[in-house]
């Protein structure tokens, strides 16, 4: 009995180490992987400024710790590059590292502190030359998400898509519902909802005030838009319409609460010819 | 027979003391300072004796008459000059402006501008973007785009080198053609963490990988670049490593373990340069077949001034913090906390 459970402790732990760390709080997160930065794009996903320490995405080997005032004088953010098992490379643009850092590193090992502007996370598959989506590899972070996934929908016309990770969508304009919007877990209230597909925005709505109209709480914008305009038959909030065009995507949805906090929740979704 | 003994003996002496025991030349080198000035918006002069030199670093270039006096000031967070023209971003992307203060062109572009040997670059590091940007006009002469950060940039002779952290280095044309593309290996981790160009653009110098971390020299054949020799550096630097040629492209410079290696192009060994404390930088030329090097000491930052055949010319000590070093013909410019020291090099 004591070896039994000496065993399952050690592959429960086993499997918990398998998966990678977040490098930062995943609520942190402030732009996705491709996202348009000024006349290019971001091969990593952004994470706010807060001087916060970062930590290791998964186990390996510091190879570059600097940036700033290097004798060579290309000029960069700070930055810290780790090697991995498989060819992969994180690199953390706009860490600060810690004056203590070794070379060798476990994953959430701290590595250094976040810069005033805002810092990147990146990773390179180096065996194939490319670089990975790094919400692709890191753990999903729906249970940091204060909106259960069910209450967040596709909406055509009479077709209806809850949304999950891997669904198929076919192509066309929809509308995004979120069930029961005005209330967050753990009791905020949110002030803003924005739509991101691609790492554009496609839609986004700000609130100031809760009313109540009959025995249902709704929120109010700061512009004068239509009730139908913004709510479905249900109360469902309708946040906006989205072209999905055939091919991968991710769709995500942030919400921003009345004490500041930044929440967010991706599907990666599979858009098909109708 | 015994005066003949007596004379070969001393015609022996005479011959290893003539080449083994320095001799002095009349002369002696020195470095006179000439004047510390601040480098801030106040310390402006309205006048302009000569032309005047570029002095950058740190988000910081002023320009300094013959009389070493500053007569433009300039600062912003990432900025870059020579001493035709500077490049600085702007709002709607990056300007070239003259050193008095004109505009001479806006490219609607982002990114950092660098300048290599009078060529200019704009680097987006998020985005992994490398331009060749006319400075005569704003002109785009090439893009390259690249997944891995960017270590090394060098120019000459309108070739561009560059440096990846992946372990790759390229050389492109003058517009923008591939004339490199090589991968060092021969080490456990790939990465390239220093290199430059010759003047000429004829050779190549890399500090390449960990364990272990290799010097690599590369020349151009008739049938393109090809590496003429490496060895083991015995450095495990995770971070940019300077890399130059100095005395004519005839020596390479790098830094070492605690002091500057120099490598020359006669027998390719790796020589230790005699300095006491951690490498900050080196100007060739300063007075003709000389090499100065700048070093960060216990009780200060200290300068060695040393002969084509590496030995000691002059030593001197300089206040600590120096941020960079540059030089001409005669003049070296220490960029301090405190300001900008000119310092006069002649034989006296």
């Amino acid at each position: 009995m004591k070896h039994s459970l000496i065993c399952l402790l050690m592959i429960t732990f086993g499997v918990f180490s398998y998966a990678q760390e977040w490098p930062d709080a995943p609520e942190r997160l402030t732009a996705l992987f491709g996202h348009p930065d000024h006349d290019g794009y971001s091969q990593g996903v952004e994470f706010a400024p807060e001087g916060q320490r970062i930590e290791s995405w998964n186990d390996g080997e510091v190879i570059w710790s600097g940036g700033l005032n290097t004798p060579l004088d290309v000029p960069s953010r700070s930055l810290v590059v780790v090697a991995h098992p498989h060819g992969f490379r994180s690199l953390y643009r706009g860490v600060d590292p810690q004056p203590g850092l070794e070379q060798e590193i476990l994953k959430g090992d701290w590595l250094g502190y976040a810069s005033p502007e805002g810092w990147n996370f990146s990773v390179k598959d180096t065996q194939r030359g490319c670089l990975v989506n790094p919400v692709d590899l890191l753990p999903v972070r729906e249970e940091r998400f204060p909106l259960s996934r069910k209450t967040v929908a596709l909406r055509r016309g009479k077709d209806q898509v809850i949304l999950t990770d891997s669904i198929q969508v076919p192509s066309g304009v929809w509308t995004l519902t979120i069930q029961d919007a005005a209330n967050l877990a753990g009791g905020g209230i949110p002030t803003e909802y924005s739509l991101y597909w691609l790492g554009q925005r496609v839609a986004q709505v700000r609130f100031d005030a809760l009313v109540e109209a009959d025995g249902v709480i709704m929120m109010e914008t700061p512009e004068a838009i239509e009730f139908q305009g913004l709510y479905g038959a249900q109360g469902e909030l309708l946040l906006g319409s989205v072209v999905l065009s055939a091919g991968r995507g991710t769709l995500e949805l942030r919400v921003k609460d009345d004490a500041g906090e930044s929440m967010a929740q991706s599907w990666t979704i599979q858009v098909v010819s109708s | 027979m015994k005066q003949r003994g007596v004379f070969l003996a001393g015609a022996v002496f005479s011959v290893l003391y003539f080449f083994l025991f320095p001799r002095g030349a009349g002369r002696e080198p020195v470095l006179l300072p000439e004047s510390l000035t601040p480098m801030d918006s106040t310390s402006v002069t309205s006048s302009s004796v000569g032309p005047t030199r570029a002095v950058v670093a740190q988000g910081r270039a002023g320009y300094f008459d013959s009389n070493h006096s500053l007569t433009a000031f300039y600062a912003a967070d990432r900025i870059a000059a020579n001493d035709e023209w500077l490049a600085l971003p702007g709002e709607d992307g990056v300007e070239i402006i003259e050193p008095d203060g004109r505009l001479r062109v806006r490219i609607p572009l982002s990114g950092t501008p660098l300048i290599r040997r009078d060529s200019l670059y704009l680097y987006h590091e998020e985005a992994g973007r490398l331009t060749q940007v006319a400075p005569q006009d704003g002109r785009i002469l090439w893009t390259q785009n690249f997944l891995s950060p960017l270590t090394v940039l060098d120019a000459a002779q309108e070739r561009t080198f560059v440096g990846l952290l992946d372990g790759r280095a390229f050389v492109f044309g003058s517009s923008g053609d591939l004339l490199l593309e090589y991968r060092p290996g021969g080490s456990r981790i790939e990465a390239i963490y220093g290199g430059a160009f010759s003047d000429d653009g004829k050779s190549l110098a890399l500090i390449s990988g960990l364990d272990p971390q290799r010097f690599v020299l590369l020349e151009e054949r008739k049938n393109g670049y090809r590496p003429v020799t490496h060895h083991d550096t015995g450095t495990d630097f995770r971070r940019g490593v300077p890399v130059g040629f100095v005395a004519g492209g005839g020596r390479i410079l790098y830094e070492g373990n605690g002091s500057v290696t120099a490598v020359d192009r006669v027998d390719f060994i790796p020589r230790d340069l005699p300095i006491e404390g951690y490498p900050l930088g080196w100007v060739g030329g300063l007075l003709p077949d000389t090499l100065m090097l700048l070093d960060r000491q216990k009780d200060g930052d200290g300068m060695t001034l040393l002969s084509r055949d590496d030995l000691l010319l002059y030593t001197g000590k300089i206040p600590s913090g120096a941020l960079g070093i540059t030089g001409d013909g005669q003049s070296l410019y220490i960029d301090t906390s405190q300001g900008v020291a000119t310092l006069e090099a002649m034989k006296q």
